[in-house]
């Protein structure tokens, strides 16, 4: 193709406005790949984060650990007729038994009670969770839950 | 005339970053069975990569392999302790040949909601025996 008639063509399609800047991109398919994207992002997304709440055993481990020896041990069980036991042993010796309220355990009233002990003990900072046998799972990370908030430390106990 | 889809372009560009944000959000990566209805928590989360115990209505599963049948909230202690006697041996002969492996203690349990906690004690006493004394009680957060 010569100079001359590549000019003439170039006129021709400038004529029918080919080179003009002003053209719609075709987002169809970018369109379609987002929506095949999404739709697989959606069903591979886990949307409930697992959390991990931290337990040892009580007297647990091969190594023996070099803490200070705590002024109290708490421990707290929870029973099968939703109610809370709670024994402290060492300085103190003492029971507190938290009736149940109404069909459940009173949590709130276990909360009133470790923060009493975490306020005459403040270097406390461990507390032992045993339950009865019949107890439910959910029952007794509820519990450990609440302890937890007064009581970082929660170990299992009764293993 | 032409639909213009330059917004909707814009509105799916939007859920992508977020769901592409929400997708590696996870740092524990545990898969339940269908029937496993963990409980719910306020909880931390963090990267923590150990043993895993599965503990549903039916069965305990060990890294996702089945070890021991239960039935009404019992099961074959024997099993289960050898599952953890051998998952404890293979660690301790990589820590031997690696000097960069620990035999670690840790262990995450799975369980339903609903087990009793006799169960639970069960298979944390069987844990414990093989080596395994720091637990993780992997639950859904609620914070």
């Amino acid at each position: 193709m010569s100079v001359s008639e590549f000019q003439a063509r170039l006129k021709a399609s400038s004529a029918n406005g080919f080179d003009s800047q002003d053209f719609d991109l075709n987002l169809a398919p970018i369109i379609d790949c987002f929506t095949v994207l999404i739709a697989f992002v959606m069903i591979s997304t886990a949307f409930a984060s697992i959390g991990i709440l931290d337990a040892g055993i009580a007297a647990g481990g091969d190594k023996a650990i070099s803490a200070a020896i705590p002024p109290v041990r708490i421990s707290v069980e929870v029973l099968a007729d939703h109610r809370f036991n709670l024994k402290i042993s060492g300085k103190e010796n003492r029971e507190i038994t938290i009736p149940a309220r109404g069909d459940s355990w009173d949590h709130g009233v276990l909360k009133i009670r470790l923060d009493e002990i975490k306020n005459r003990f403040p270097s406390v900072n461990g507390a032992v969770i045993t339950a009865v046998n019949s107890v439910k799972y959910d029952s007794v990370i509820r519990t450990m839950e609440q302890i937890r908030t007064t009581f970082p430390a929660v170990m299992l106990g009764g293993l | 005339m032409s639909i213009q889809i330059t917004s909707m372009a814009d509105i799916f560009m939007i859920l992508l970053v977020f769901l592409l944000k929400s997708y590696g959000s996870g740092l524990i990566e545990i898969s339940t069975s269908k029937d496993l209805t963990m409980p719910q928590a306020v909880a931390e989360s963090g990267s923590v990569d150990a043993l895993k115990v599965e503990i549903s209505e039916k069965v305990v599963l060990l890294e996702g392999k089945p070890v021991a049948e239960v039935r009404n909230f019992e099961f074959d202690g024997k099993s289960l302790a050898g599952a953890f006697a051998g998952e404890r041996k293979r660690q301790q002969a990589l820590a031997k040949t690696d000097s960069g492996v620990k035999a670690d203690a840790r262990v995450i349990m799975i369980a339903d909601r609903n087990i009793p906690y006799s169960t639970i004690k069960s298979v944390l006493a069987s844990a414990a025996s093989n080596g395994y004394t720091d637990f993780k009680l992997a639950v859904v957060q609620t914070n």
